[in-house]
């Protein structure tokens, strides 16, 4: 349901999503963070083919943004409109850097 | 004391006041009388003095013209007679001479001497000579001789006159025989004897001339200053001229009579001779003094000149002129002997100076009459305001003291009534004071006896009412409990919506409505109207309402509901009273409704497309009326879209205020008016409509209304273990109905977003530490296109929407995930509602599928 590409380079890693990130599959997500963010500096998400998320996907987004606050930053690039306007909804938009 | 003084005060000043008003109309009114005839009496003695002082003028001008007439008569004559001895005297001597020379004969030589300067003083009687004549001369001395004879004759003249100067007889020979008191005066300063000339003397000549007596001009003497006057009588014989007698008298008693006439201070008398001279005049200066003018006559005075020339003719008469600028009274009377006349003169002033003095002291005695009145006036002014002083100071005591008599019952009756305080009314009257205080005082002890009847009888019905008003409130809600009052009363039931309302007229009322679901596919409605209100009202129709709805849990054919309700009702039913009930039972999956009608107003219903219309079923007996009745189902065919509209006959006849009944007609319009189907706002529409009809009237029957609206739907429903495992199958479950109503991917999204959030909810806490079963229905409508969705599980008892909303503005930090997913629900989905029923939560949110 969810597929997570990451690519790392020069500590920058980036996390293209496709798929749902619902209750189901953000565990996933979150363990694969867990496991690749010590280290990183910067944090991009590539969201271009995530087609939905729930507020399971905002908790281990929230979580990210947490970490990365204090080792280094974070940001969304390439977000679609649906996924876009759960993050206004929520007030994401707000505390996420999304380009 | 002085607490409640205001009315004594004014009491007091009332009375002081009008008396006070009253003394001075009375001091207003004296004055102005007193004042009127003090000016009466003044004007009066006024005109009384003028009036005498004019009359009295011209009474003393005419009065003073005739006295001054008849002085001026009397002092005339006295000069006339004056002149006629002193005329005579010469005319005696006269006749004595021609006597002489006519019988000479009869005479003996009589000698007399020449003036001796010693004889001086002394009436003496002497001879003189005229320078011509020669004494020695025989002729003379015999003719000397012959004249001495006249010596008696001159001297006894003389003596018998008193008045003349000196008397004598001068012949034409030169010889004089003189009788005078002079005789030193005949002498020149070396004592030689002075010639007498007589012939040259204006007497001798006059009389020689005129032949007759004759007058000198009055002159001065030859040897004294006096004025004197001579006079010469011719004497004849034979036609020849033998010598002049002659007299010479000093004017000194004429000049002291007219000094002797008395005519006051301005006053003048004087005598005019023929020639218009003035010879004597009382006064020094003017037109009528002595040195005045020559002629008054041809004075510039005409009235002085025609004056005068009327006098000289010898008139007599008085008049007013005015002289020297100074109005006179001027009186003459003429002296016909000498041709003179006497004239008498008064200044006005002079004569009218009593008639002044007259007025004057009638004036003054006014006067002091006026002043007299005036103190008396005064006086009177003095005792009428000392009068009026001690009426004032005794209308003060008096008011007073009346004041205080008025007011002390009243004080004490308002102390007495100030001493009840609260519900003290315990009201003690101890005086007797026997006027109108008194009647009050028992007016308000029989009122405080009643105050206090009334106060207890107010209290108990108060309790009572207060006790009753309780229980009535408590009534009323139970009532209201009945009924359901929820809405939208099933929010997990798309197919069917329904909204209804009650209006009570008074507190408890006698309509009811029911609507329930007697199982999963069938839904109950009723409407029914219970005769009377109130109380009674109110428990009959609690009674009629559970009876009716065990009846259809029971019975399910509306007819043998209302049959078996009546038979039940009517088998106790002591009050004799009724309902009307109109009962249907809608069958949900078909559509088709099954109903009673127990004598309740026709329902109204609205195929979809169409508008209102009546629905004219067949009407059984009311419920309650008689036992036994029977009562006939018939059926109606409800389409997706039609509407049902049930009331009771609060709504046709409701009364505006010219009694006119709101009636069908209105109310199909009102139906027909609403803006939308929602049978909310059709009821509200109506509501509406029946307020404007009514204006202010008051509502007189409950009024009571029930709309439903049956739905066009197509319901899933999918039970599955409330557990994390089976969200991709409700998702999936929702997907597939969402798919197939051509849901928009956006909308779907949301929709899938919004039920993962509440299974995982539900999955995650109504079981939590156990698990249970959840619940998931979806209904697609039409018009307007709507995904409703409902979630039910019979966990703990859990209000989803009861949760604060988090923060959705604060920084990462500081947020957290919890109640995120609730909010995103509320926030994307159009309508989301909660309700705990039948042991289940109920949470049901809804969608519009239009793009």
């Amino acid at each position: 349901m969810l597929n997570i590409q990451k690519t790392n380079e020069n500590g920058t890693l980036t996390v293209a999503l496709e798929g749902r990130l619902d209750t189901a599959s953000s565990p996933k997500l979150e363990t694969e963070l867990n496991n690749a963010l010590p280290g990183v500096q910067d944090l991009v998400f590539d969201l271009e083919k995530l087609e939905y998320i729930s507020s399971a996907g905002l908790r281990v987004l929230l979580l990210a943004q947490k970490a990365m606050n204090r080792q280094g930053s974070m940001k969304l690039v390439r977000v679609n409109d649906i996924v876009r306007e759960v993050l206004e909804v929520t007030g994401f938009t707000e505390i996420l850097t999304i380009e | 004391m002085f607490r409640h003084r205001s009315l004594r005060r004014k009491i007091a000043l009332t009375i002081m006041a009008i008396v006070l008003i009253l003394l001075l109309c009375a001091a207003l009114v004296l004055s102005m009388s007193v004042n009127d005839f003090s000016q009466l009496f003044h004007s009066t003695n006024r005109k009384m003095a003028n009036t005498s002082s004019f009359m009295s003028s011209s009474f003393m001008g005419i009065l003073t013209q005739r006295h001054m007439k008849e002085l001026a008569g009397d002092k005339a004559d006295i000069v006339d007679n004056i002149f006629l001895d002193f005329e005579k005297s010469a005319l005696i001597t006269a006749s004595a001479a021609e006597q002489l020379y006519t019988n000479k004969e009869m005479y003996s030589p009589r000698e007399v001497q020449p003036p001796k300067a010693e004889n001086d003083g002394v009436l003496t009687i002497q001879i003189l000579y005229s320078s011509d004549a020669d004494p020695e001369d025989e002729a003379i001395k015999d003719e000397a001789l012959l004249l001495g004879n006249l010596q008696d004759t001159l001297l006894a003249v003389n003596r018998n006159s008193g008045r003349l100067a000196s008397n004598y007889f001068s012949s034409e020979t030169g010889i004089t025989i003189q009788a005078d008191y002079i005789s030193g005066r005949k002498f020149d300063d070396a004592g030689n004897l002075l010639p007498l000339n007589a012939k040259e003397r204006p007497w001798y000549q006059g009389a020689s001339s005129t032949g007759a007596l004759y007058l000198t001009p009055v002159t001065r003497d030859l040897h004294t200053p006096r004025m004197g006057i001579m006079c010469g009588v011719p004497v004849y014989r034979d036609g020849r001229l033998l010598g002049v007698s002659g007299a010479g008298m000093y004017l000194d008693d004429i000049e002291a009579l007219v000094q002797s006439v008395d005519l006051g201070e301005n006053g003048n008398a004087c005598i005019l001779n023929q020639d218009g001279q003035v010879l004597f005049s009382t006064i020094a200066e003017g037109s009528l003094s002595a040195n005045g003018i020559s002629d008054p006559r041809n004075s510039d005075n005409s009235s002085l000149a025609g004056l005068v020339s009327r006098a000289l003719q010898g008139e007599t008469g008085a008049n007013r002129i005015t002289i020297d600028g100074i109005p006179c009274y001027v009186a003459f009377a003429p002296m016909k002997t000498v041709g003179w006349s006497f004239l008498i003169v008064m200044s006005q002033n002079e004569v009218d100076t009593p008639i002044r003095q007259m007025q004057a002291s009638l004036i003054q005695a006014t006067d002091i009459s006026i002043e007299k009145v005036n103190e008396h006036i005064s006086q009177s002014v003095v005792l009428l305001l000392v009068v009026l002083a001690v009426a004032g100071l005794l209308a003060f005591l008096a008011s007073f003291v009346l004041s205080r008599r008025i007011v002390k019952p009243i004080q004490k009756l308002t102390d007495k009534v100030s001493q009840l305080h609260g519900d003290d009314l315990d009201f003690q009257w101890d005086m007797d004071t026997g006027d109108e205080t008194q009647l009050l005082a028992n007016s308000f002890h029989s009122l405080t006896d009643r105050m206090k009847e009334y106060i207890r009888d107010i209290r108990d019905i108060t309790s009572e009412k207060e006790r009753i008003g309780a229980e009535l409130n408590i009534a009323n809600q139970i009532q209201a409990s009945m009924m359901p009052s929820i809405f939208p009363a099933f929010p997990e039931r798309p197919e069917f919506d329904v909204y209804a309302a009650m209006d009570p007229a008074k507190e408890v009322g006698g309509d009811f409505y029911d609507f329930f679901l007697v199982d999963e596919d069938h839904l109950a409605l009723v409407m029914a109207d219970v005769s009377g209100k109130g109380i009674p009202a109110a428990l009959f129709m609690m009674a009629s309402k559970i009876i009716i709805s065990n009846n259809v849990m029971n019975l399910r054919s509306p007819a043998e509901v209302l049959e078996a309700t009546n038979n039940a009702i009517c088998s106790n039913n002591k009050g004799e009273m009724f309902v009307t009930v109109w009962l249907g039972i809608l069958d949900l999956r078909t559509g088709k409704l099954t109903a009673a009608n127990a004598g309740h107003e026709y329902p109204v219903i609205r195929r979809t497309g169409g508008s209102f219309e009546m629905i004219k079923d067949k009407h059984g007996f009311v419920v309650g009326g008689m036992a036994g009745m029977k009562y006939k189902n018939y059926e109606l065919q409800l389409s997706p879209g039609d509407e049902l509209f049930l009331y009771t006959d609060g709504l046709p006849e409701a009364t505006d205020a010219s009694n006119a009944q709101f009636g069908a007609t209105r109310m199909l319009d009102a139906l027909n008016s609403a803006s939308s189907d929602d049978p909310q706002d059709i009821l509200n529409a109506v509501k509406r409509a029946v307020d404007r009809h009514v204006g202010d009237v008051p509502q007189f029957d409950d009024l009571t209304m029930m709309c439903l609206r049956y739905q066009a739907s197509r319901r899933k429903t999918l039970a599955v273990d409330a557990s994390l495992d089976n969200l991709e199958r409700v998702i999936s479950f929702i997907r597939n109905e969402l798919d197939a109503a051509d849901c928009p991917v956006k909308t779907c999204m949301q929709i899938e977003l919004a039920a993962e959030e509440l299974f995982v909810n539900i999955a995650s806490y109504a079981y939590a530490p156990g698990t249970g079963s959840a619940e998931i229905g979806i209904t697609v409508r039409e018009n307007p296109r709507e995904a409703v969705i409902t979630f039910a599980d019979s966990g703990v008892p859990y209000d989803i929407l009861a949760k604060k909303d988090p923060d959705v503005t604060l920084p990462a930090e500081e947020r957290s995930i919890g109640g995120l997913g609730i909010y995103m629900v509320k926030t994307i989905m159009d309508d989301v509602r909660y309700a705990y029923r039948n042991g289940k939560n109920i949470t049901t949110i809804r969608k519009k599928l239009d793009r």
